[in-house]
């Protein structure tokens, strides 16, 4: 049965591919129901035979074009205003009709799992689906689909009509976003959602934009070298060429023995990487296995008969560590964990000592990483750096042969965003970032080149895109703390600077123990109130008080606030004014006192800090106490007044 | 071995040690292996032996001689003597006991509800604190639950162990830890007596001497008299049928599904009366569950009649059936806590008398139309007609309550865990008490030190040091500022420090919203100890939190002065901020207050919307956990507030 069901599936796909080409043919997002932009020209296209005249009517637009040889045809349909259900045909060699469609405001709702959230998960999921009726909003969710070149179809999808029973595992964000819109405008709402839980913002971007980024040039490289479609074998293949033969045993070891790590071995032929750093940033991309680590340190015969302490940084995943050939220090799967060992006495000599690391990465990033200032090999009061190239070797490679959406940049903007372009819209929002806290500096640059990418592709100038800002989440500090993810926000704030940007703060709607809060009705909301704004041009206050200047008396610092509407706001049950640290010039962070000294004006203290140079607010992974609001019940995004180094510079 | 065969040797058994108590000479258990004597006092030392025996007992230098009275008991007094240990004690009659392993020390009983029963295995690192708990000075008695109409002299088992990992896990926490303070700063031999029993009220732990003469628990005790606790279900029964009249398993005022006694024209002139709003069992139906139909008769103006009205019976615990001239209005099952509010229809009032009869039902524990007076009233088109009066009842149903718990009447426990303790020679008590008595809260106030006096005057030696734990935070922290029976009854154990030689442990930064037995026992104890440390021990320590003092009012500022600061007031939060106060202004209505610390005894609280307080409060709630006002020993504030308004318990 199962081999018959085969062959009738070959026989239908043998008969599709027969009417592909004798028929006129649109992309999928062009079906019933669908929304078209309004007030611009309206670009359609699809395929039919080469040569072929395909002519589109909509209302009273009608335009011709020839499909080229290739089979495509593009034509513009010239502008409409809101309105439908209307009815449109595609004619060629035959005839194609879609019906129920609308002239409305369409949205591109992208990101990580966050903007994929569906509506079955949200506060009062049961009675918001139940209310879900709303036949102006038209729904469309893209495939899921990894790529390793642009692809100009999409592979499957419809638009429905947005209700009860389609909207369940809907973009609940995009939802709520649309609906704000749709009862504020009054005008048919189009939403598209491309999104994909866990993904990074770089494969969201295309090969035009990303390559001209060197962090990701070695992966990029990589990427033109491997066969997708056959992934596991074409990345064996690119290891070799690159790391040089392989083994599946460790060759470092001789049975029990660890050979690679006795002081005599001659380690002249190996190679040399740059540590602290991730092995996979350092030519060995794409590689999880054991790798070995040589380093020769010169002693002096004082130093030698020191106690003597050393700190490897931090090792991801397992070390075994090695003194002359001795075992000294052993951490299994603990990627997090500080590695410090003591060197047993007698085991340094005068002269020249050597030290070995075997390495194991049993996936993703992996290698001696972390604060340079924790490499190193302390003797007595003397501090011995051992930041700086090292001997390598490769002892067994694992195949990492699982393709992800994250294996490589590009992947998801080839499969389920150049598709869309340049389906007419009137702007993208986006809910991003939680996979790239861990390069939030490196985010600056990528966020921007994400938004000016789609926007060099779509054509149609800078359209209106509007993201939001990581949600509250992890442990609240006790005591201020460096963040990652206090770094990506900052820089997502950054990225306003971009035009037509707008950005939801939703430090105040998230939750400590899940990355996916809840309440997605309040980032909807905060979206749409930047919609209203700047793609429509509404009067509205849109965004929460945004700093703007700091001046410092004695020990108290004054911030001034744009966007503070009818005055700052305190939310609190006593109106005690919270998240805000403050420093001296020795960077060191103290919560601050504070109070709302005018409309537009907060002052803020410590008795910790007699001379204070710096405000940070909001600066933490949950800072949900922080609770600086505008008149308009907005919060104030997380900022620091200083640009001091962060963690993941 | 079959049951009879078993019953036959125990009953064998128990044949043959009541001979031999009669034949020879015997302790209470509470005179064991492992035991503390009270240094430093004379040491009671009693038992039975044949009447009229001659009874010695030695211990180290002291040896004191007495002689069994008509039914065996004899008393003797050693002299005082310091601590130290181990020591051996002999006690000859006819026969000759010997204990062994006998220290000296301090020693304290160790009382209350759930959060003194609460085990050391079950506390905040439990297993830690167990394999810790290797102090062979410290000593450990645990008497048995037992409740008893009479009082006891004999306790039924007991013994006492040293402390150890094996002796400790199902100790109570509260009391070890208190007891391991108290050794490590003062090295002597630690005795800890607990007697404790979760989900207890005060009154059961009060002699029948002190409970008679406070009013409100005299129906209780009348109805103790007249029942046998042996035969509980039968003579309850009894009890209730003389007092209530003949009772029916079938509801007497429903005639084949028809509600008789709802009926106008029905002829309640042979029922009693009650006043309501108020508990059936307050009001001489002590002991009764089951269905009680209440009727009262109001007059209506011919203006009135025919309106609609509205119906407002306060509460009722536990259902209710309810009629306006024999026709029903209402009905709730089973909502003890809701408001009964009953649209009267137009056209059902009439002109003159009316009957309004309520169909109660009551399935267990306190019953009956109970609440605000003023919620008991019936609004008319015109006017207000209050409920709040005497009305008729009758019994339809009686459900016996046959199951005795400790709650059941006062005095059980005494009788049972306390009484057969006295006079063993102590240095005081500790008690963590008051979490069932909290919907009580402002009896309380008479009852706890009731209890304390109660205990002192039958140990008889002076005002023992009494030292006892405020109730910790419970329960969902308020948004907005509420009353709290909860407070009220912090605030009486608050009071209960007017008595002499008492000290307070303070806990509400120490709870758990969802966790009536918060598992920090160790800073329970702690705390127990410093009260201990200063007031038993004469040590100069800080022992309290600052305790409100004064108020002073200046526009919209209140400045508060405090005692008991150290070395000044100091609050706990990471910005610094106070919280935990609120304030009012003649309205009664509180609304949360800022405040900043302004010199080391003062603080200053302030609202924007409150022009002109008149009154404060500080951690008034069931769960104040954000209340941060300590002083420079880390001690918390205890809840207080500055006005007497009426609370919700009164």
């Amino acid at each position: 049965m199962i081999l018959k069901t085969k062959k009738w599936i070959t026989l239908l796909l043998i008969l599709l591919a027969g009417s592909l080409t004798a028929q006129v043919k649109l992309s999928p997002i062009f079906s019933n129901n669908m929304v078209l932009q309004q007030g611009m020209e309206i670009p359609v296209w699809g395929w039919a035979s080469p040569g072929e005249k395909v002519t589109v009517t909509l209302e009273n637009g009608k335009a011709t074009a020839k499909a080229n040889k290739e089979g495509k045809w593009t034509l513009k349909l010239p502008l409409m205003n809101y309105g439908g259900p209307f009815t449109m045909t595609i004619k060629g060699k035959n005839l194609q009709t879609l019906d129920n469609i609308l002239i409305g405001e369409v949205w591109v709702c992208s990101g990580q799992s966050n903007m994929e959230f569906g509506m079955l998960g949200v506060k009062n999921s049961e009675a918001e689906i139940a209310a879900a009726n709303f036949p102006d909003i038209r729904l469309f969710t893209v495939k899921r689909r990894i790529s390793g070149t642009q692809q100009e179809q999409l592979v499957e999808g419809e638009w429905s009509k947005c209700s009860p029973t389609t909207i369940p595992r809907f973009s609940a964000v995009a939802y709520f976003f649309g609906r704000e819109l749709n009862q504020k405008l009054k005008v048919p709402i189009g939403l598209i959602n491309t999104s994909w839980g866990g993904t990074v913002a770089e494969t969201w971007t295309s090969e035009q934009m990303i390559g001209q980024n060197p962090d990701f040039a070695n992966q990029l490289a990589q990427l033109k070298k491997v066969n997708l479609d056959d992934y596991a074998k074409s990345i064996e293949k690119e290891v070799r060429e690159r790391v040089g033969e392989t083994s599946t045993v460790d060759l470092g070891m001789k049975g029990e023995q660890p050979v690679w790590a006795s002081a005599e071995f001659n380690d002249s032929a190996w190679k040399t990487m740059e540590l602290p750093g991730y092995i996979e940033s350092n030519g060995l991309q794409g590689v999880d296995g054991i790798i070995w680590f040589r380093k020769e340190i010169e002693l002096t015969s004082a130093e030698a008969s020191q106690k003597t302490t050393l700190y490897l940084a931090k090792v991801n995943d397992s070390d075994n560590t090695f003194i002359n050939g001795k075992l000294v220090g052993s951490t299994k799967m603990q990627a997090e964990k500080s590695r410090i060992y003591e060197i047993p006495a007698g085991l340094l000599k005068p002269g020249k000592n050597n030290l070995t690391v075997q390495l194991e990465d049993v996936g993703g990033m992996g290698g001696i990483y972390g604060n340079p200032n924790t490499l190193n090999l302390k003797c007595g009061e003397r501090t011995i750096s051992l930041v700086g190239n090292w001997k390598y070797k490769v002892g067994l490679v694992k195949f990492n042969t699982v393709l992800s959406p994250n294996s490589y940049p590009t992947l998801l903007y080839n499969g389920m965003i150049h598709a869309l372009v340049p389906y007419g819209i009137r702007g993208a929002i986006w809910y991003q970032g939680e996979g790239n806290a861990g390069r939030a500096k490196q985010y600056q640059r990528v966020f921007p080149d994400l938004i000016k990418d789609w926007r060099n592709h779509w054509n149609q100038g800078d359209f209106p895109f509007f993201f939001v800002q990581l949600a509250n989440f992890m442990k609240a500090d006790s005591l201020p703390k460096e963040s990652d993810w206090a770094e990506l926000r900052e820089a997502q704030s950054m990225t306003l600077a971009l035009p037509n940007t707008g950005m939801a703060v939703t430090t105040d709607v998230g939750e400590a123990l899940d990355i996916h809060p809840k309440d997605k009705q309040t980032v909807g909301k905060r979206l749409a109130l930047s919609a209203l704004k700047i793609a429509f041009k509404q009067d509205i206050i849109y965004t929460g008080p945004v700093y703007k200047s700091m001046n410092i008396n004695g020990n108290k610092a004054t911030l001034t606030f744009d966007e503070t509407g009818d005055g700052l706001k305190i939310k609190e049950k006593y109106g005690y004014l919270k998240g805000f640290a403050i420093a001296g010039e020795d960077h060191k962070f103290h919560w601050a006192t504070g109070n709302i000294t005018g409309k537009n004006t907060l002052e803020l203290w410590s008795p910790e800090v007699k001379n204070p140079v710096a405000v940070r607010y909001g600066w933490g992974n949950n800072p949900d106490d922080a609770n600086l609001y505008n008149s308009a019940d907005l919060p104030a995004s997380p900022f620091r007044t200083d640009s001091w180094k962060g963690i993941t510079e | 071995m079959t049951i009879t065969t078993q019953k036959k040797w125990i009953t064998l058994l128990l044949f043959l040690i009541a001979g031999s108590l009669t034949a020879q000479v015997k302790l209470s258990p509470i005179f064991s292996n492992n035991m503390v004597l009270q240094q430093g006092m004379e040491i009671p030392v009693w038992g039975w032996a044949s009447p009229g025996e001659k009874v010695t007992v030695t211990l180290e230098k002291g040896k004191v001689t007495a002689k069994a009275n008509k039914d065996g008991k004899w008393t003797l007094k050693l002299p005082a003597m310091n601590y130290g240990g181990p020591f051996t004690m002999t006690i000859k009659g006819k026969n000759m006991l010997a204990i062994e392993n006998i220290m000296i020390g301090e020693v304290w009983v160790c009382s209350g509800q759930s959060n003194m029963e609460f085990y050391l295995i079950n506390s905040n690192n439990g297993d830690a604190e167990v394999a810790a708990a290797e102090y062979p000075q410290i000593r450990l008695f645990s008497v048995k639950k037992r409740i008893s109409q009479k009082p006891q002299e004999q306790l039924g088992e007991g013994e006492w162990l040293p402390c150890s990992p094996g002796s400790s896990p199902r100790f109570s926490a509260v009391g070890y830890f208190f007891g391991k303070a108290l050794y490590e700063k003062l090295k002597v031999p630690i005795g800890l007596i607990n007697t404790s029993w979760g989900g207890t009220i005060a009154e059961t732990w009060m002699s029948n001497e002190m409970i008679a003469e406070n009013p409100d628990f005299a129906k209780q005790m009348d109805q103790l008299k007249k029942i046998d606790l042996n035969d509980y279900a039968r003579t309850l029964e009894n009890e209730v049928k003389a007092r209530v009249g003949s009772t029916s398993t079938v509801d007497l005022g429903m005639e084949g599904g028809v509600p008789v006694w709802a009926a106008p024209e029905f002829d309640d002139t042979s029922w009693k009366t009650m006043k309501l709003p108020g508990y059936i069992e307050n009001n001489g139906l002590a002991g009764v569950d089951g269905i009680i139909w209440f009727r009262k008769e109001v007059e209506v103006s011919d203006a009135e009649a025919g309106k609609p009205a509205t119906l407002s019976l306060a509460k009722i615990n536990d259902s209710d059936n309810t009629y306006l001239n024999g026709t029903l209005i209402g009905s709730n099952k089973l909502i003890a806590e809701r408001s009964r509010v009953y649209k009267v229809p137009a056209g059902l009032l009439k002109s003159g008398k009316n009957i309004i009869t309520v169909q109660v039902e009551d399935i267990g524990g306190m019953g009956g139309i109970y609440g605000d007076s003023t919620a008991l009233k019936l609004e008319c088109s015109d006017r207000t007609i209050s409920l709040s009066t005497y009305w008729k009842y009758k019994v339809g149903v009686v459900k016996y309550n046959a199951v005795l718990s400790p709650n059941s009447y006062p005095t059980l426990l005494f009788n049972g865990m306390i009484n057969p303790l006295i006079p063993y020679g102590i240095r005081g008590a500790i008690w963590y008490q008051g979490e069932s008595n909290a919907e009580r809260a402002k009896q309380y106030q008479r009852v706890f030190p009731d209890l304390i006096k109660d205990w002192r005057n039958h140990w008889n030696q002076g005002e023992f040091p009494f030292f006892f734990v405020q109730l910790a935070s419970f329960m969902k922290a308020d948004s907005l500022p509420k009353e709290s029976s909860w407070a009220e009854l912090r605030e009486a154990q608050s009071m209960t420090l007017a008595l002499p030689n008492t000290g307070m442990a303070v806990t509400t930064d120490v709870g758990d919203p969802v966790n009536i037995h918060p598992t920090d026992k160790q800073t329970v104890g702690k705390r127990l100890a410093l009260s201990a440390l200063k007031t038993a021990y004469k040590q100069d320590v800080l022992f309290s939190g600052p305790i409100y003092k004064a108020m002073s009012i200046s526009g919209n500022k209140i400045t508060l002065t405090f005692d008991q600061t150290g070395d000044g007031l100091k609050i706990k939060d990471k910005y610094g901020y106070v919280k935990g106060f609120t304030i009012a202004g003649e309205d009664h209505k509180f609304h949360w207050a800022s405040g900043k610390v302004t010199g080391k005894n003062t603080l200053e609280v302030s609202s924007p919307e409150v022009l002109l307080p008149v009154a404060v409060r500080f951690a008034w709630a069931n769960n104040p956990d954000d209340a941060n006002l300590y002083n420079s020993a880390d001690l918390p504030s205890s809840p207080f507030r500055t006005d007497k308004w009426k609370g919700i318990t009164e």
